[in-house]
């Protein structure tokens, strides 16, 4: 990252090498279209270029902070192509609690397959309002639209689930700062 | 002037219980401005959020990574390239090793030798220099008169119009937002804004019902004047303000507000 801040490019291209692929599977999974989803990752990319100075050590992962910065550009792609008032249709598999596409394919790494472990142990229930906030941008209120479940009961699912991750990933997590 | 904050209440675990949506971005906008209000002064929110925000960071890593298109690194690579070429920053020559060449045996001629190139590494690091900046000042003017000409066509297409006005931490400092029909993020042009740090930007918010949504940095036009395309749509906005924020932006306002304006 260092190189990366006196703008050298070749730690650029390392930097693309080794993120490109998640970042792409995380714009596909927002914004549902492969087209749109490059943009994003084009996006994301010249933003960490440009703007390098931004990502602070202490602060977390690179790769999380690539990621965050995918995940707002994506979303805000999503609210702007959604008319007022709107839901996005997402893709069935992020609203179907029993998808196990991406459970399957978690032999990648010791870490990933720590947090494909955690995320088993909540309920379908609790990982599809995680899920769809995270990859749907979506806010208590529109899950609970979504849903056709109580407001109270959408944040204590949500509470309920991010906390058992905590207790199981607490090793794995760098805060991520008390402010965004 | 709505500024966004509310009064802080004390800890409890209806606000707790907000944490985590705070932390995945989940809360509506009344939910987000009372969380906001709370969270600066409650040591057990700000680690709950810290917590989840490490939680949330760690999802994407469970996806099946997807290749791009051949191109997408081509593109982007280009793009990086262009962004040095413009950049046309001075490159830096090596020091003269002034002690060596007066060890030599033509001691006098080596010294005015070194003068001589330390004088054209002067000059050169100089043109250099001249050139880079009128170099920015030339794309600043560009953007200024990019912007004044999107002003001129939204108010010609019968655009809606709002002027913003300086706090006390930018007496001098106003503004106007333009809302072109024909686009659906705003316009924004602040002139006589103070300088900012290195490590500052001015972003720009959308406040709606007391929550500060984040709308985007705004670009350099001229030394004090700024430009920006909201990010945020201005439906259900009450108020639009600047604040000063690190390098970046940041996911909520940190730094003062230096101009706002009802809608």
């Amino acid at each position: 990252m260092a190189l990366l801040q006196q703008r050298d490019l070749g730690a650029f291209e390392t930097l693309y090498d080794r993120h490109h692929r998640v970042t792409l599977a995380l714009a596909y999974r927002v914004v549902g279209d492969f087209e749109a989803a490059e943009d994003v990752v084009q996006e994301t990319f010249l933003a960490a270029w440009r703007q390098s100075e931004t990502y602070h050590h202490a602060r977390g992962r690179v790769r999380s902070w690539l990621l965050s910065i995918a995940r707002h550009r994506a979303i805000d792609r999503l609210r702007r192509a959604r008319p007022p008032g709107q839901l996005v249709e997402l893709d069935p598999s992020v609203v179907d609690p029993r998808a196990t596409d991406v459970l399957e394919a978690a032999e990648e790494s010791a870490r990933r397959d720590r947090i494909v472990q955690a995320l088993k142990t909540l309920s379908d229930e609790q990982r599809q309002t995680v899920e769809l906030a995270y990859y749907g941008g979506l806010t208590h209120k529109e899950i609970s639209e979504r849903t056709s479940l109580p407001l109270g009961t959408v944040k204590g699912r949500m509470r309920l689930a991010m906390d058992k991750l905590r207790l199981a990933l607490a090793d794995l997590a760098p805060d991520e700062g008390g402010r965004a | 002037m709505n500024d966004g904050r509310r009064q802080a209440e004390q800890h409890s675990e209806e606000l707790e219980e907000l944490a985590a949506g705070y932390a995945l971005e989940a809360l509506d906008a009344d939910d987000t401005a009372r969380f906001h209000a709370h969270f600066d002064g409650c040591d057990r929110c700000r680690d709950l959020v810290a917590g989840f925000r490490g939680i949330a960071a760690m999802l994407p890593e469970t996806l099946t990574p997807v290749s791009p298109s051949p191109t997408l690194r081509d593109r982007l690579l280009a793009e990086a390239r262009r962004d040095l070429d413009q950049a046309a920053e001075p490159v830096p020559l090596a020091p003269i090793p002034l002690d060596e060449r007066r060890a030599t045996d033509g001691r006098a001629q080596s010294a005015l030798w070194a003068l001589s190139l330390a004088a054209l590494f002067a000059v050169t690091l100089g043109f250099g220099y001249l050139n880079y900046r009128l170099q920015q000042q030339v794309a600043r003017q560009a953007v200024a008169l990019d912007a004044q000409a999107l002003v001129l066509q939204a108010v010609a297409a019968g655009g809606r119009q709002w002027t913003l006005n300086g706090t006390a931490d930018a007496p001098g400092a106003a503004g106007l937002l333009v809302q072109d029909p024909s686009n659906t993020r705003p316009l924004l042009m602040i002139h006589d804004l103070p300088p900012l740090g290195q490590q500052q930007s001015y972003q720009a918010w959308v406040i709606a019902g007391g929550a500060p949504l984040q709308a985007g940095l705004l670009e350099r036009a001229t030394d004090t004047a700024y430009v920006a395309r909201l990010d945020r749509s201005l439906d259900s906005a009450d108020t639009v303000a600047v604040t000063v924020e690190p390098a970046g932006g940041s996911h909520a306002p940190t730094g003062p507000i230096v101009v706002a304006g009802r809608l």
